[in-house]
């Protein structure tokens, strides 16, 4: 089913041919979540570049014969407007790291990976490297908040290298894959995709985290955690520094197929608060909101979701907490419709519970977990104009649970998945990759 | 170059960057007073002394954070100068209007004679009835509340 590109270097100019076909789209092969945590699109769900904040990206190619060429957006925490976009250049086998922290000049991109180039807004231009890094301060959008945000990669292009005499060793000259992505422009160039990107990030305090910088204090705090990883989003026409966003023409997947595969309508995640000495902070990614601003002011959203549910880019959800006892200030399940005492609005694309507030007695507890619930429904359409719905919110949820200056993880939230229905009939697992019963898809298997 | 605090603390110092220097002209508060306001409080903070430090943050901070977080947080910058010295460089500085000012600072830490950048930072300042006070930024320790 995937295909096959062949890149013939001769001289300094490329060749390109193609060999094999992508198969017809259907529903089995929609975008969804990667089980095993690799896929066309990587979704770092949150970034910190406060002072003392370091957020460390890592994108990893895991294919050992293909080169793959992915494109970088980073986005704003409140409206979701893109700060900053560049390709990254992966030999096989190939990692790309990036940091996002606060330099002279605030919220910057800093890398010495010569896998990255400048971008439209780089203003930089060659190979990062350790004589050459790439310190690129993110663009301030209107009134975007850009030292928090989330961060999408998306497989561009893949292909194998090769030469006279078969195909390049490792590590693959980032110059000839640059020259093959270039060199690449008819629609079957991008046929398929290989699914071999996974990525993790690693968010650290309390000390300068970059290079030039010896020693690691002993109050640091450092945490890792896996990015949400996408399958068989298929980008399908050529990336350029235009705008690239969920749901664009140049992919095989409508927005309302990637909120579909994200939608959840339960969220559960554990907290720490009041005499706790433990501090706990819920994030809430919902990268497919995609606010659209006209002249810095809200102008609506290209997300179907937040379009039918949400009021001024805002969508209620209902919260319960619970101690370690099974109570709670109020008593039984969250009833539907949820009752006004126990609503609430996100507002941003990526938006916060916080618990570290000390007012909150009236409804949480020392310790416990919490409960949130989102009820509404979502009708739109694929990219083949197939109906539609789902219900639930397309969200990436995780927990930061820290002692300031001690320690700190992340756990990703627990979940239901939201229902979803493609014409009249509910689809099972829409969420995650269809399979057969009783068997992987093939890429999941060595 | 002003030198806050001697003995047992670390010491700090305030410089001021490149901006000044290109612009040839020393630099000059639009308050004078809020010198000494930013001055304690570094000391403050980075020393460790979180209930001298919580109390010149806005108030509005002072009601709504819990201490014991606040108290771990600044905690958690202790150490960074190696028992040597601490600089902060202002780098920039925004004047809002006559009542809120941010800077862009540089805080290094001395261990020997050999200085360390420890991290940048947006430090941004707030005139309420009179009294200069600091507008804690950490959207993960302490959200919304800038």
């Amino acid at each position: 089913m995937k295909k096959f590109v062949g890149i013939m270097i001769m001289l300094l100019g490329a060749i390109m041919f193609v060999a094999g076909s992508a198969s017809a789209f259907d529903m089995d092969e929609h975008v969804s979540q990667a089980a095993n945590g690799k896929g066309d699109v990587v979704i770092f769900p949150n970034y910190v570049a406060v002072g003392g904040w370091d957020t460390k990206l890592v994108v990893t190619n895991t294919s050992f014969t293909h080169s793959v060429v992915a494109k970088v957006v980073v986005r704003g925490a409140k409206w979701s407007q893109e700060l900053l976009d560049f390709f990254i250049y992966l030999s096989p086998a190939d990692v790309w790291v990036g940091h996002l922290n606060w330099g002279p000049n605030g919220p910057r991109m800093w890398s010495v990976d010569g896998s990255c180039r400048g971008g439209s807004r780089a203003g930089f231009s060659g190979w990062a490297s350790e004589s050459n890094p790439w310190n690129c301060t993110l663009s301030q959008v209107c009134t975007d908040v850009i030292s928090l945000g989330y961060v999408e990669v998306f497989e561009a292009w893949n292909g194998i290298i090769v030469d006279s005499s078969g195909p390049v060793a490792r590590p693959v000259p980032k110059p000839l894959i640059k020259a093959a992505y270039d060199a690449a422009t008819s629609s079957t160039d991008f046929e398929g995709v290989i699914n071999s990107l996974t990525g993790h990030y690693e968010i650290s305090f309390g000390h300068y985290p970059v290079a030039g910088v010896s020693g690691i204090p002993a109050t640091s705090m450092f945490a890792a955690d896996r990015a949400t990883v996408l399958r068989n989003y298929n980008i399908t026409d050529k990336l350029t520094f235009v705008e690239t966003f969920f749901g664009g023409l140049n992919s095989r997947n409508s927005l309302c197929e990637v909120e579909a595969a994200l939608s959840k309508n339960g969220l559960q995640m554990p907290y720490y608060a009041l005499e706790n000495p433990l501090s706990t902070l819920h994030l809430f990614n919902f990268p497919t909101k995609l606010t659209v601003l006209a002249d810095c002011l809200f102008d609506g959203v290209r997300s179907p979701y937040f379009a039918q549910n949400g009021e001024y880019g805002c969508i209620e959800y209902g919260a319960k907490f619970i101690d370690l006892e099974e109570n709670s200030t109020t008593t039984g399940e969250l009833p539907s419709p949820i009752p006004e005492e126990e609503k609430d609005v996100f507002c941003w694309e990526l938006d916060f519970i916080d618990f570290a507030l000390a007012k909150m007695a009236d409804y949480v507890y020392d310790e416990g977990w919490a409960h949130y619930q989102f009820e509404e429904t979502t009708s739109c359409l694929s990219r083949a104009d197939g109906s539609i719905g789902y219900d639930g919110v397309p969200v990436i949820a995780k927990s930061i649970i820290m002692k300031p200056g001690k320690f700190m993880s992340i756990i990703p939230a627990a979940f239901s998945d939201g229902k979803v229905e493609y014409g009249a009939v509910e689809i099972i697992d829409y969420q995650w990759e269809y399979a057969a019963p009783g068997k992987l898809p093939t890429d999941y298997q060595d | 170059m002003s030198i806050i605090k001697k003995g047992d603390l670390a010491p700090v110092y305030v410089t001021y960057g490149d901006m000044i220097t290109k612009e040839g002209s020393s630099f000059i508060l639009p308050d004078e007073t809020l010198e000494g306001f930013f001055e304690s409080y570094w000391s403050y903070r980075l020393n460790g002394l979180a209930e001298k430090a919580f109390l010149l943050e806005v108030p509005y901070f002072q009601e709504c954070v819990r201490f014991t977080i606040y108290e771990n947080f600044i905690n958690s910058h202790v150490g960074l100068s190696g028992k040597g010295a601490f600089r902060i460089e202002i780098n920039d500085v925004n004047v809002l209007n006559e009542n809120l000012i941010s800077f862009q600072i540089g805080v290094f830490g001395k261990v020997n004679k050999s200085e360390h950048l420890r991290f940048y930072a947006e430090d941004r300042w707030v005139k309420v009835r009179g009294k200069w006070f600091h507008i804690l930024i950490d959207p993960i320790f302490f959200p919304k509340l800038d």
